[in-house]
């Protein structure tokens, strides 16, 4: 069986040439959110499922939810969280409690940073002084690491 | 007047094919005569339209939410695509699923519906003739889908 032509249209090179990686990239993620919505419409309360969204959310009308599906809205994380937390959907990826290993690195890193020279000059202090309580203000205390 | 579809290669993709209409004895499609006629006052709305044929011909597909419809006769699948939705450009098509889509003329809709503006109007009139043939050549099975449904087969020549 026959299959059409193709064909090729030199301004439309042009303009698609235009849009850089990261507009086309932006382009598609919007899409790919609204599809993922309109996915978990369907999953919960099949074709038609707009105006629920819509009631849930207590809009007034269905409007917004149609603009949220074409692919072009630039959505809110707040509008994201109400969306997903009525479809029972990830809209949103939070769910990491701990921080990223590279994360944790660097604040242990810190701690050690803050063992030197906060703690250590402290103790030093305390020495010096003897038996006697005494608050050494934390400047002095990073101050004194220098010293020594 | 004699047109047949042909296949748009730098839209079209794994997700879904992109026709275009050329006239017979005309070197540019309806698509590229659209883009050539509002380029000078609407460059940055078809250069994201451009973008978003881009994303469902390689993407994303052609699914229902891109599209306004019920811009045609009730089952005739004409429909139109706009960059954003308060935005005044629309590009009439005719979508066939999440696979295919048939891009057809359009411009600037400053009027409440298409049928109040004359330029919008034989438009989308022509259109919904070469869509009415195409889903009667649908229905006869002159026209086939590929096995993938990503693409049309058979006479693709029309008379309309």
């Amino acid at each position: 069986m026959k299959k059409a032509d193709t064909h090729h249209i030199d301004i439309l090179g042009e303009l698609l040439e235009e849009i850089t990686p990261k507009e086309q990239k932006r382009m598609e993620n919007r899409m790919r959110l609204a599809a993922k919505i309109a996915d978990g419409i369907e999953a919960k309360w099949g074709s038609g499922g707009k105006g629920k969204l819509a009631e849930a959310l207590g809009l007034k009308g269905q409007s917004l939810v149609t603009k949220w599906l074409s692919g072009t809205n630039n959505f809110t994380s707040d509008v994201l969280s109400d969306i997903q937390d009525v479809l029972g959907i990830k809209l949103l990826a939070l769910e990491d409690k701990q921080p990223a290993k590279e994360q944790r690195d660097v604040y242990e890193k810190k701690d050690v940073v803050v063992n030197i020279f906060v703690k250590a000059p402290t103790a030093l202090s305390m020495e010096a002084f003897g038996s006697q309580a005494y608050t050494f203000p934390l400047k002095h205390a990073v101050g004194q690491s220098y010293l020594n | 007047m004699k047109c047949k579809l042909v296949k748009l290669e730098q839209l079209s993709g794994n997700e879904a094919t992109l026709y275009s209409v050329l006239l017979e004895n005309e070197q540019k499609t309806l698509f590229e005569r659209f883009i050539d006629k509002h380029i000078n006052s609407f460059r940055s709305e078809i250069r994201e339209i451009s973008g978003r044929l881009r994303a469902i011909g390689t993407e994303v597909g052609a699914r229902e939410g891109w599209f306004k419809h019920n811009e045609g006769a009730y089952g005739d699948f004409c429909c139109a695509l706009y960059d954003k939705p308060n935005k005044k450009l629309r590009l009439y098509c005719i979508r066939y699923g999440s696979q295919i889509v048939v891009l057809g003329g359009g411009g600037p809709k400053n009027v409440r519906a298409w049928q109040d503006d004359p330029d919008l109007t034989t438009e989308m009139e022509w259109l919904k003739e070469l869509a009415k043939e195409l889903g009667q050549r649908l229905e006869d099975r002159e026209i086939t889908y590929t096995r993938d449904f990503l693409e049309f087969e058979g006479d693709l020549e029309f008379d309309i």
